[in-house]
C-alpha cells in the first residue's frame, strides 16, 4: 500500500502487537457492535486491553458457510449450483444488487456457446489457443457449462429471449456448427430470480476491502457498508471471488476512463490477495472493442455510444477513408473476424500513420452502415440525435480501443482454488491471455468453482485456533484512510486521476517500451509522492465519496502497476497485447503466466508459471 | 454556469441546504453528469451515484430544475440549474437515494410464475403478439425517473407507478408467465393512471411505448370486467 503503511498511527508502537485483537475463536458468532448512520461514537471495547482505534470502532460480524464476493454474471452460475442443492450463500455486492457491473447494465449481452456440445470427458473439450491452464479449462467444460443450452438456463432465470423470427423461433446472430450466439440477453432478470431464492442472502452496496487470511487459509473477508460506513466482518468456511475485471486505470475522458466497464470494478479482492502475499497474473492482458470517443461525455459507453466489435468491423476505415478490410495484410491474415484480430488490424493502420491522434481509426457511420450495426449501438445514435441533436450519421466516428475486460487474476489449482489461500475459490480466474472473462469462460468457471467449493465444504474442518488479528489491522487501515490529516494533502480523486492519466497510453493494446517506461516512472512517483499525501476532505461515515475513492485508489495503483510492469516483462506480442519492439508471439519463452507478488515496500516481482 | 445542489449528510447536518457552484460549460454536448464530476473533482466531495454512463443502470436518477432525469444522458445548458435528489425515495446523502425497497418490490413482480421450468422445446415457440412491448420493456432501467415524475402517483400514492407497472405488463405479455397479471395490474392502480404520457416523455429508453402498454393492459382488464365504477 505504498509508503503510508509505514506510518505509525500514534506512539510508535510495534504494529502487530498494537493491533492484536484477541478473543475471537472459531465457532463464535460475535456481534461486536452495530453502527447506525449516526456519527461515529465510542463503543464497548471488544479487543481486550488494546487501546487501538480498531478496538473502539463498531463492526458487525456475519457467519456463513459460503461467502460469494460479487453478484453478477459469473456469480449467477455459481449461485445456481448452490441453490440446486439447497446450500445457503451470502452474496456481497458492491453495487445495489442487480444494478452493478456489466450485469447491472442490462444491455443486450450476446451469449455464445457451442451448439450441441455436451462433453462427457475432459479430452472431448476443445482447447482455446490461449495461454491458460488448459487442464482446468477442460475440467470446467465437461458436461457443458450449464448442462443444457445456456439460453434455456437464462430463460428460466426470467429472460424472454426477445430476438425471434416472425414464427416465434429464436433468431441466432451466429449459427455455425462451432458457435451459436444469441443477442439481447438482459441479465437484470437473473437478479430477480436469485434474490427470490431462499438460499441467497444479499448484502449489497457493500465493498469488500480485505480478505481474512491466516496461515495460508482464507477465513472470509472484511467489508464496508457504503451507505452507513458500517464495518462488516464476514466469517466464511468457503469464499468465492466473482467480482468483475478492473479497467479503471486506462485514461480519463470527462466521465470515465476509456472503457465501457464500470467504476465499481477496482480489483478490490485481487489486490487484497496481493497485499497478503498472493500471486496475481495476466494483468498485461485486456480485451478491447473499438468504440466512439465523441461526444466526450459518452466516450466508450455501451449505452450511449456507437462502436464496432468484431461483428461489425467491416465499416472501420483509416484517416483517408480506406476500409480496413481492404488492407491486403489485414485481409490476408483474416484479422477482422475476431476481437483480438480487430485490435491487431487497428494497430497495423495506426503504425502505418493512418490512424487518429488518439491511437484509433474511424467508423463509417452513414445511415446504411448504422442500420446494420447491433441494436445496442443503433439505439444510442437515436438517443443522442433526439436529446442532444448530435447525428452520428453526418460524419465518420473516431473509434479507439476501449478496454471492456481485463486480466489480473489469482492463480488457482485444478479445483479453481487459489494456490495461495486454502478455501478461496475463484470464479474470475484462468482467463489467461484472453484478457478477462468472456461469457463462456465465466459460465464454466462460475459453475465449476461452486461445485468444487461445495465438495470442499463437505469435508471442511475448522481451524484449531484463529486470531482474526487481520480484521483489526484492516479496520485500522480504513479508519486511517478516512480520518488522516496531512499538510498539503491531495484528495483521493486527484490521485485517482493521476493514475488514470499515467496509463492513458500504456492501457492501449499497442505498448511501446517508451510508453511503458514513462507510465512506470509516473506510477512509481504516485506511489512514493502522492499516496503518502492522500487524505479525504470529508470524514463522514455515510456514503463518503472521498473515502471510497481512497480505498479504491490503493487498489487501482497496484493493478495499474501490475499492468505496466507485466507488459514490460513480457517480451513478445500475444493476442490483444501488442509490443512494437517484440512483434512476434514467442511460445518458447513466454507460453506462461507471469505471476506477480508484491513486497512490503511495493516492489513487484514475478515467477513464470508455464502452461 | 451555476449549479445549485441540495446537499445533506444526515450524520452531520440538521437539515438539507443548498450550495451554488460555478461550473465551466466547456462542452457543446455537456451532460449533468459531467458537471457533477467537475464539482466533485474541483470543488468538494459530492455524493452521487453512477455506473454505466448510458441510461442502463439507472443509478444516476435525480432532479434537475425540478424534473426527474438520468444525469448521464441529460443535456445541460450554460445557465443556472438546480440539482436535487430523486423525489419519492429516502435520501442517504446529497444526491444518493435509497431505492432498495421499491426495486425489491419491482423485482418480486418481475419474477416469472410458472408451473414447470421451460424446456428447449418451449424456447422454439413464442406468442409474438406483444413482441414490440416486450422488446421495449426489456430495456427498462428501473431507475424510477418515470415514477418520480408521475402526476397520478403524486395525487394517489397507492398507485404503484409506471416503473412497477411495466414489470406487471412485462409478465402479462410474456407468454411463458402463467400468473394472473391483469388482476395484479388493476390492484396496482392501472385505472389510477390518467394516460397523461409524462412517463414516456421522461423515459430515456426510446423503445418503451408506455401509452400503448397501458392501453393494452386496460383492454385486457376491460375484457375481464375489471373496471372501476364511476363514483
Amino acid at each position: 500500500m505504498g509508503n503510508y503503511e509505514e506510518e505509525k498511527v500514534s506512539g510508535g508502537m510495534d504494529r502487530r502487537s498494537f493491533f492484536k485483537l484477541g478473543g475471537l475463536t472459531a465457532g463464535v458468532v460475535a456481534f461486536a457492535g452495530m453502527a447506525g448512520c449516526a456519527p461515529q461514537q465510542e463503543m464497548a471495547n471488544t479487543g481486550g486491553d488494546n487501546e487501538t482505534v480498531a478496538a473502539r470502532v463498531p463492526y458487525a460480524v456475519y457467519d456463513t458457510d459460503i461467502l460469494m464476493i460479487g453478484g453478477g454474471y459469473g456469480a449467477s452460475f455459481a449461485m445456481n449450483e448452490a441453490c440446486k442443492v439447497g446450500q445457503n450463500v451470502l452474496v456481497v455486492d458492491k453495487a445495489p444488487y442487480g444494478f452493478g457491473g456489466a450485469f447491472g447494465m442490462n444491455f443486450d449481452i450476446m451469449n455464445t456457446w457451442v451448439p450441441g456440445a455436451y462433453y462427457e470427458t475432459e479430452e472431448e473439450v476443445p482447447g482455446t489457443k490461449k495461454i491458460r491452464n488448459e487442464a482446468l479449462y477442460a475440467k470446467t467444460g465437461v458436461q457443458n457449462e450449464v448442462e443444457v443450452n445456456p439460453d434455456v438456463v437464462c430463460a428460466n432465470w426470467g429472460e424472454i429471449l426477445s430476438d425471434r423470427k416472425e414464427d416465434g423461433t429464436p433468431n441466432y446472430i451466429y449459427d455455425f456448427p462451432t458457435t451459436r450466439g444469441f443477442e439481447h440477453s438482459m441479465t437484470r432478470h437473473w437478479s430477480d430470480h436469485f434474490r427470490a431464492k431462499d438460499y441467497v442472502t444479499v448484502h449489497d452496496r457493500t465493498m469488500i476491502t480485505d480478505l481474512i487470511i491466516e496461515d495460508g487459509r482464507c477465513l472470509g473477508a472484511v467489508g464496508l457498508h457504503l451507505p452507513t460506513g458500517e464495518y462488516r466482518v464476514y466469517r466464511a468456511k468457503v469464499t468465492l471471488t466473482a467480482a468483475g475485471g478492473c479497467t479503471q486505470f486506462y485514461g480519463w475522458n470527462s466521465t470515465s476512463p476509456t472503457t465501457n466497464n464500470v467504476c465499481d470494478n477496482t480489483a478490490d479482492v485481487e489486490m487484497a490477495l496481493l497485499r497478503h502475499g498472493g500471486k496475481i497474473a495476466n494483468a498485461e492482458f485486456g480485451s478491447y472493442d473499438m468504440m466512439g470517443v465523441f461526444p466526450r461525455s459518452f466516450t466508450a459507453s455501451e449505452g450511449s455510444m456507437v462502436g464496432a466489435d468484431s461483428v461489425h468491423s467491416g465499416d472501420l476505415m483509416d484517416v483517408d477513408g480506406t476500409y480496413l478490410k481492404d488492407y491486403p495484410e489485414i485481409a490476408e491474415k483474416e484479422l477482422l473476424g475476431t476481437q483480438a484480430g480487430v485490435i491487431q488490424a487497428v494497430s497495423i493502420v495506426v503504425d502505418a500513420g493512418k490512424g487518429t491522434e488518439n491511437g484509433g481509426v474511424y467508423l463509417d457511420c452513414k445511415p446504411e452502415s448504422l442500420s446494420t450495426m447491433r441494436w445496442m449501438y443503433q439505439r444510442n445514435a437515436a438517443l443522442l440525435k433526439e436529446k442532444f441533436g448530435f447525428d452520428f450519421t453526418e460524419q465518420p466516428v473516431e473509434v479507439v480501443p476501449e478496454m471492456y475486460e481485463h486480466g489480473g487474476e489469482p492463480i488457482t489449482d485444478e479445483n479453481a482454488m487459489c494456490v495461495d489461500a486454502e478455501g478461496l475459490f475463484c470464479v474470475r480466474a484462468n482467463a489467461g491471455s484472453e484478457g478477462g472473462m468472456m461469457n463462456i469462460t465465466n459460465r464454466r468457471m462460475g459453475r465449476y468453482a461452486m461445485k468444487k467449493a461445495l465438495e470442499y465444504l463437505a469435508t471442511y474442518e475448522e481451524s484449531e485456533a484463529v486470531t482474526y488479528e487481520g480484521v483489526a489491522a484492516e479496520i485500522e487501515r480504513l479508519e486511517d484512510l478516512r480520518t488522516r490529516q496531512i499538510e498539503g494533502s491531495l484528495r483521493p480523486i486527484t490521485v485517482r486521476r493521476n493514475i488514470q492519466h499515467a496509463c492513458a497510453e500504456s492501457g492501449r493494446p499497442s505498448r511501446s517500451v517508451e510508453v511503458l517506461e514513462t507510465a512506470k516512472a509516473e506510477l512509481d512517483r504516485i506511489m512514493n509522492e502522492d499516496i503518502p499525501k492522500m487524505a479525504c476532505a470529508d470524514d463522514s461515515l455515510v456514503s463518503n465519496a472521498d473515502w471510497k475513492d481512497a480505498i479504491e485508489v490503493v487498489n487501482l495503483l497496484d493493478i495499474a502497476r501490475l499492468s505496466v510492469e507485466a507488459s514490460l516483462a513480457r517480451e513478445e506480442s500475444r493476442d490483444a497485447l501488442i509490443r512494437p519492439e517484440y512483434p512476434e508471439t514467442d511460445d518458447a519463452n513466454w507460453k506462461c503466466a507471469l505471476a506477480y507478488t508484491r513486497a512490503e515496500d511495493g516492489t513487484l516481482s514475478y515467477e513464470k508459471i508455464p502452461y | 454556469m451555476k449549479l445549485t445542489i441540495k446537499r445533506y449528510d444526515p450524520s452531520k447536518d440538521n437539515a438539507p441546504y443548498d450550495v451554488t457552484y460555478e461550473v465551466p460549460h466547456d462542452d457543446e454536448y455537456m451532460t449533468l453528469l459531467q458537471a457533477l464530476v467537475y464539482v466533485h473533482e474541483n470543488e468538494e466531495p459530492l455524493a452521487f451515484d453512477f455506473s454505466c454512463r448510458g441510461r442502463m443502470c439507472g443509478r444516476c436518477a435525480m432532479m434537475m430544475d425540478g424534473k426527474p432525469v438520468l444525469a448521464c444522458v441529460e443535456p445541460i445548458d450554460d445557465g443556472n440549474h438546480t440539482v436535487e435528489p430523486l423525489e419519492g425515495v429516502p435520501v442517504i446523502k446529497d444526491l444518493i437515494v435509497d431505492k432498495s425497497q421499491v426495486q425489491a418490490r419491482i423485482a418480486e413482480t418481475y419474477k416469472r410464475v410458472r408451473v414447470a421450468p421451460l424446456t428447449e422445446a418451449d424456447l422454439q415457440e413464442y406468442n409474438m403478439e406483444h413482441e414490440a412491448e416486450l422488446f421495449g420493456i426489456n430495456y427498462c432501467a428501473r431507475c424510477q425517473v418515470c415514477t418520480a415524475g408521475c402526476p397520478a402517483r403524486a395525487t394517489n400514492p397507492e398507485y404503484i407507478g409506471p416503473s412497477h407497472m411495466l414489470a406487471v405488463a412485462f409478465r402479462h405479455f410474456d407468454a411463458y408467465d402463467q400468473a394472473d397479471r391483469v388482476v395484479e395490474a388493476v390492484q396496482g392502480g392501472l385505472w389510477d393512471c390518467t394516460m397523461c404520457g409524462t412517463c414516456t416523455t421522461l423515459c430515456n429508453q426510446l423503445e418503451i411505448d408506455h401509452l400503448t402498454i397501458w392501453q393494452k393492459l386496460r383492454d385486457a382488464a376491460t375484457e375481464r370486467g375489471l373496471i372501476v365504477e364511476e363514483a
